[in-house]
């Protein structure tokens, strides 16, 4: 029988499950958009999104516009499978005789 | 702690001890609020919709009534207008745009590729006579419609784009001057009305 500790832990925080829940169902979205939809503050996105980031999990592309500083992030090949993987262990662990 | 706010649940910013039940709800309102709603789409409908049957108005009445040569002249004029506003209007709405759906996406192609077609249909219409064109110009921008009516299950653009075929049909069978008034028609049924019944439920929907 699988255990909550089978899940992969880098999805296995809210914060990080939501913003790769949302990133797998759009093209991209934006830094502000993900704190909007995830009511979270700048500062701790910030460092999810860079763990993400830092895993392959995620890309994120810097510029700017209208001279202020944008992030736009999308969900990697890497990201996506993960995303699969936790998700099928979610269930596995939900429904064991499945 | 910090807490932050999914729908109606406070859940822990970082908090890593939670349940399977927990993550599947996480999932679900995520991939829930990244669905956004239909939006005021409204503008590009309602502007190629009036333009075009002010455009072929006009054209019907210097045609039939003043009878001058010149009677295509507000095409140009009126259509150049349109891409004008229409860019300009894409632009300051891509500055207000947070987010990328692979909805948005598909439609953006869709419309792209009827624009490059009737740019084409234009052009042979140009070099075999208008009164060839206008019958495929109308089938394919029923087609637009079609696709976008049935992708955000909007009926009045379903409705709108079978009246399009059917006007394109009717075409097939008449002069140009009443090509005219049947191109007027379509764009009343697939572009005008669904524009204006969209731009209301928008405003419900918003309310």
């Amino acid at each position: 029988m699988r255990q909550l500790s089978d899940l992969d832990p880098l999805l296995h925080s809210q914060l990080r499950l939501a913003v790769v829940s949302i990133l797998i169902s759009v093209v991209e979205a934006e830094f502000t958009f993900l704190k909007e939809k995830t009511g979270s503050t700048a500062g701790n996105l910030s460092v999810q999104l860079e763990k993400l980031s830092s895993e392959g999990y995620i890309s994120m592309e810097k510029s700017f516009r209208n001279k202020r500083p944008l992030t736009t992030c999308r969900i990697t090949p890497k990201g996506i499978v993960q995303f699969e993987r936790y998700v099928q262990a979610l269930q596995a662990y939900i429904q064991p005789g499945q | 702690m910090q807490c932050i706010y999914f729908n109606s649940t406070y859940i822990m910013e970082t908090q890593e001890n939670f349940n399977g039940q927990d993550s599947l709800k996480i999932i679900n309102e995520m991939i829930g609020t990244a669905k956004h709603s239909i939006g005021d789409k409204s503008f590009h409908y309602l502007l190629w919709g009036w333009l075009v049957l002010i455009a072929s108005v006009l054209d019907y009445y210097l045609l039939t009534i003043r009878q001058t040569q010149y009677h295509w002249l507000p095409w140009p004029i009126l259509m150049g207008t349109g891409g004008i506003l229409a860019f300009v209007f894409l632009m300051f709405q891509k500055r207000k745009e947070t987010v990328k759906t692979y909805f948005e996406t598909f439609l953006g192609y869709t419309w792209t590729s009827v624009i490059i077609a009737l740019f084409l249909t234009a052009f042979i219409g140009s070099r075999f006579g208008s009164e060839a064109a206008y019958p495929v110009i109308m089938i394919v921008y029923g087609m637009g419609l079609f696709v976008s009516g049935m992708s955000f299950r909007f009926t009045p653009l379903v409705i709108g784009s079978i009246c399009c075929w059917c006007c394109a049909l009717a075409a097939s069978f008449v002069t140009y001057d009443n090509q005219l008034i049947l191109l007027g028609l379509s764009v009343l049924s697939g572009y005008i009305i669904p524009g204006h019944i969209l731009k209301i439920q928008f405003k419900h929907e918003t309310a």
